[in-house]
């Protein structure tokens, strides 16, 4: 085995921080984004941290899963301490569930970098790109901080340089350059 | 895999899952029970009306129902698709109802799943209960943001690809480690392998709804240096061919079973669920650890049921290395035909110059052209007769090190060819037989044309002659100019481009009346087939008024002045220019016509005497009770006394109960008239309210009783000495 001490200690904290919990059932048929087409196609693109998850059926067959974070950044969109939103699916209290195929559950306690779709005709957004949109912020024992995927269990998604960082992600540092590349690209579009 | 993931990889996930068999299914995010169905022996399926802006009308409707076919010709299984074909059902659009599993294009983000920029091409909600009982599940496509295509046209997603994967959600399966897994979850609208299920698909839906026997072998995936126990790990078992044949994910404790297997000997190899497809295509609850190698764990012969277990095997895997084979950017499965050869590019990590490469099955040759570190370029050569299915690729670095991508060459039979169809267009009610010629037709072959497919040894569908012939009879179809689709089982097709054209041409089956006054007037009904809006009726030339088309298979027109004389050509045309003729002749007297019956009633009996009146009769004039009011025939003749112009005498014949059409011919002329529903035969036993029956009453004789059966005839004599002093009229008798 070529582990190095560190390397083990990094590899426990981020199965520690998986342990807390990644519920989703994956599978939706969705493009390969990069942080910046994220970035470029996103509504929100906010930092933050997971409070509540709170599972609703406003109406039958309506399964949604509403969400408080605490918002420490945002990129895109306006700036927003307590942000609430809904996402599709979740399960209820009775059991009862509906699985949106690729769509992340967020932890409560988590730290999230969330690319969120503007709301839909239903009045919840999506993660753009089904579980791409969703990275898990973590912080190793050293302090840095990387982008990670946001399953649990997460490998590298292919080493394409639009592939969403997963696995042991990428340095924080370097997404939020990449993402940056993404705003920028909104404005020069948005300019035409 | 790199040797930066070696110290960064080891990631666990909520372990929730219990041992993960073959195949991996979608699970409860709660308690991880395994999604079904509960009745997975019918489990009602619709494809909506509707389909895509994208695509020609009712063309989705084929490639969804192969889609739905590839799934239901999976053996092995209680798994089955019944598609419902109401067209109530399929013009619903609440897709959520739960009476409703519904396959659908939402065009405008009715859903709420697609907004503007998700990158979603399609979904699929499943609703379950805790025990993870499915109580609804729908595809939706997002075809507000994207476009598909049932004609191949380049970067546009195949409906048939993308519907055969989601189906495989739908029925509760989650992806797949295999690249030529219909449920290897990248789709590329390239490749259109993914129509056709690969052997992990289906023993996959032999694990969530299993019949019959089949054996499994079970085992736990251990690390050689420690005996520690790897989960997660990408488990497959090859065929004594060197076929991969079945794929199952190692628990949280490393425990594998390789369900659904033949009788025969496998090899099983391990190997870390990094690349392409990784923990994060999967479904919650499944603990993955990828820092190990592709490892040959164990070998088992099983006979034709139950469990082998291997335990830890004959070897446990080996360490982590920075050396992978395949990328999820790469377009998987590769591509090989039977006695074929090809050029293909793997990406990966490490693939430096002094690497070997291999194919699981020997028949296959493999020739690296370059190792270029994070790319390898090589040619691939199958043997004449291979066999479809999958066959793993092996690299081996030049310190022994091993990458395998399972399932990474997909055999695939020769493309059919089509080289001509004839003939090249039917009518929209179907009925035409049509055969196709072209190369490598092979049983089982489908046929797309317009909204239908035609299956080969389906009652209704085509047959595969030889292998360069099809024959079918075409179906009812949607108008319009559509390719001709041979496709093989593995959903490798040929297309006539425009090959077909469905069109309303229309043919005259009849005309009535075929006579009618020069002075025009005359109500004419055709009966035929393919009768469209706008269709114009020309006779000898002149255009005719009043043109009203009731159904495709009922015209009528009231004719313009003409010349008398004919027959003429009485020509009808389709917007489109299709025409059908049949004869017309002008007559220089007025078309009869009827004004009254009187009585209008009688027995059913007959020998009722009824007096018609109306205009133009002539002696030649025929009656008939009951004819068919559009074609003039049928019915029954009665016997016709001309007394004038307008008044004809006729004896009703016996007919059955009911009201009825009268039609008045002249014989010499073919001018006909219908009043329509002009006389009622009724039943004595209810007819004149009276209650007289004709049938003997039981009880005692009176003095009177017997004078009843000569009744009838002293009716007679008494009404022919009548007639013996008013002029000899006319009989005719009408058949």
């Amino acid at each position: 085995m070529r582990h190095l001490p560190l390397a083990a200690l990094a590899a426990t904290a981020l199965g520690l921080l998986a342990l807390l919990g990644t519920t989703d059932v994956r599978a939706g048929t969705v493009q390969r984004l990069g942080l910046a087409d994220l970035a470029e196609r996103a509504d929100l693109v906010f930092e933050g941290r997971v409070l509540a998850a709170r599972v609703l059926e406003p109406a039958p067959g309506r399964i949604e899963t509403e969400y408080t974070l605490r918002e420490d950044r945002a990129l895109v969109g306006a700036a927003c301490p307590l942000r609430v939103f809904r996402l599709p699916g979740g399960v209820l209290p009775d059991g009862r569930g509906l699985a949106i195929a690729g769509l992340p559950a967020l932890p409560v306690g988590a730290d999230v970098l969330l690319f969120l779709s503007r709301e839909g005709s239903r009045g919840t957004r999506m993660p753009v790109g089904l579980a791409q949109g969703s990275l898990r912020i973590v912080t190793l024992p050293d302090g840095a901080k990387r982008l990670v995927g946001s399953a649990a269990g997460l490998d590298f998604v292919g080493d394409a340089p639009t592939a969403v960082p997963a696995g042991p992600g990428i340095d924080y540092v370097s997404g939020l350059a990449e993402i940056a590349s993404g705003i920028a690209a909104r404005g020069v579009e948005a300019g035409r | 895999m790199s040797l930066r993931r070696t110290t960064l990889g080891v990631l666990v996930a909520l372990a929730v899952a219990s041992t993960v068999a073959a195949h991996v299914r979608l699970t409860h995010p709660s308690n991880g029970n395994p999604l079904r169905w509960a009745s997975p022996g019918a489990i009602a399926i619709t494809v909506n009306a509707t389909g895509s802006d994208d695509i020609p009308d009712g063309s989705h409707l084929p490639a969804i129902q192969l889609a739905i076919r590839a799934w239901n010709d999976a053996t092995g299984t209680t798994a089955t698709l019944v598609e419902n074909t109401s067209p109530g059902s399929r013009a619903r659009s609440d897709w959520e109802a739960d009476d409703l599993h519904t396959v659908i294009f939402d065009e405008d983000d009715s859903s709420g799943y697609f907004p503007n920029g998700t990158g979603i091409v399609a979904l699929t909600p499943v609703w379950f209960n805790t025990s993870g009982v499915i109580s609804d599940a729908d595809v939706l496509f997002n075809g507000s943001d994207f476009t598909f295509t049932t004609e191949g046209v380049v970067n546009a997603f195949d409906v048939q690809d993308v519907a055969t994967h989601e189906i495989g959600h739908l029925l509760g399966l989650d992806h797949s480690g295999w690249a030529g897994a219909t449920m290897y979850p990248y789709v590329d609208p390239t490749v259109i392998l993914h129509r056709s299920l690969a052997g992990d698909d289906e023993r996959g839906l032999r694990d969530a709804y299993p019949t019959g026997t089949y054996s499994t072998i079970a085992g736990r995936v251990t690390r050689a240096s420690d005996g520690g126990a790897v989960a997660g790990a990408n488990v497959a078992a090859l065929d004594a061919d060197g076929r991969t044949i079945a794929g199952a994910l190692a628990d949280n404790s490393g425990n594998y079973a390789l369900k659904g297997l033949e009788a025969g000997t496998y090899t099983v190899w391990a190997s870390p669920l990094d690349q392409p497809v990784a923990a994060g295509n999967l479904g919650g609850g499944h603990t993955v650890v990828t820092t190990f190698q592709s490892t040959a764990i164990a070998s088992a012969t099983v006979g034709g049921s139950g469990t082998t277990n291997v335990g830890n095997g004959t070897a446990g895997v080996g360490a982590d290395a920075a050396f992978a084979l395949g990328r999820n950017t790469d377009e998987l499965p590769l591509r090989i035909e039977p006695g074929g050869s090809g050029i293909y590019s793997l990406h990966g990590t490490g693939l430096a110059a002094g690497s070997t490469l291999a194919a699981s099955d020997p028949d296959f040759t493999v020739v690296v052209i370059a190792w270029n570190n994070t790319v390898v370029t090589f040619q691939a050569t199958a043997a004449p007769g291979e066999p479809m299915g999958h066959v793993d690729l092996r690299a081996t670095s030049p310190s022994g090190d091993r990458s395998v991508l399972h399932a990474a060459l997909e055999v695939a039979a020769v493309d059919p060819f089509v080289i001509g169809v004839s003939p090249t267009s039917g009518t929209l009610s179907g009925g035409t037989f049509v055969t196709i010629t072209g190369a490598e037709f092979r049983a089982g072959a489908r046929v797309i044309l317009a909204n239908q497919v035609y299956v080969d040894g389906d009652i209704g569908g085509c047959t595969v002659v030889d292998d360069s012939t099809i024959t079918l009879t075409t179906r009812a179809s949607a108008a319009g100019v559509w390719d001709v689709v041979v496709q093989d089982r593995t959903g490798s097709e040929a297309r006539a481009g425009s090959g077909f054209t469905f069109a309303a041409l229309p043919q005259i089956a009849s005309a009535f009346p075929v006579s009618g006054w020069s002075g025009g007037g005359t109500l004419v009904r055709l009966r035929g087939t393919d009768f469209v809006a706008g269709t114009t009726v020309r006779i000898d030339g002149n255009l005719q008024s009043g043109v009203t088309v009731a159904s495709a298979t009922s015209l009528s027109f009231s004719t313009s002045a003409g010349l008398p004389g004919g027959p003429y050509v009485l020509e009808i045309e389709t917007p489109g220019g299709a025409t059908a003729s049949t004869a017309f002749s002008y007559q220089a007297d007025p078309d009869p016509a009827v004004i009254a019956l009187d009585p209008p009633s009688g027995t059913t009996s007959g020998g009722q005497i009824v007096t018609v009146t109306g205009a133009n009769f002539t002696a030649d004039a025929e009656v008939v009770f009951g004819a068919d009011a559009e074609t003039g025939l049928g019915g029954t003749g009665a016997d016709v006394v001309f007394l004038d112009a307008n008044t004809l005498q006729v004896t009703t014949p016996a007919m059955s109960a009911g009201t009825t059409n009268v039609l008045v011919r002249l014989a010499l002329t073919d001018q006909a008239t219908v009043a329509t529903a002009a006389f009622t035969f009724q039943s004595p036993s209810t007819g004149g309210g009276g209650g007289c029956s004709i049938a003997p009453i039981e009880g005692p004789r009176g003095p009177f009783d017997g004078f009843t059966a000569f009744l009838p005839i002293l009716l007679a004599l008494v009404w022919l000495a009548i007639g013996a002093r008013r002029p000899v009229p006319v009989r005719v008798r009408v058949r």
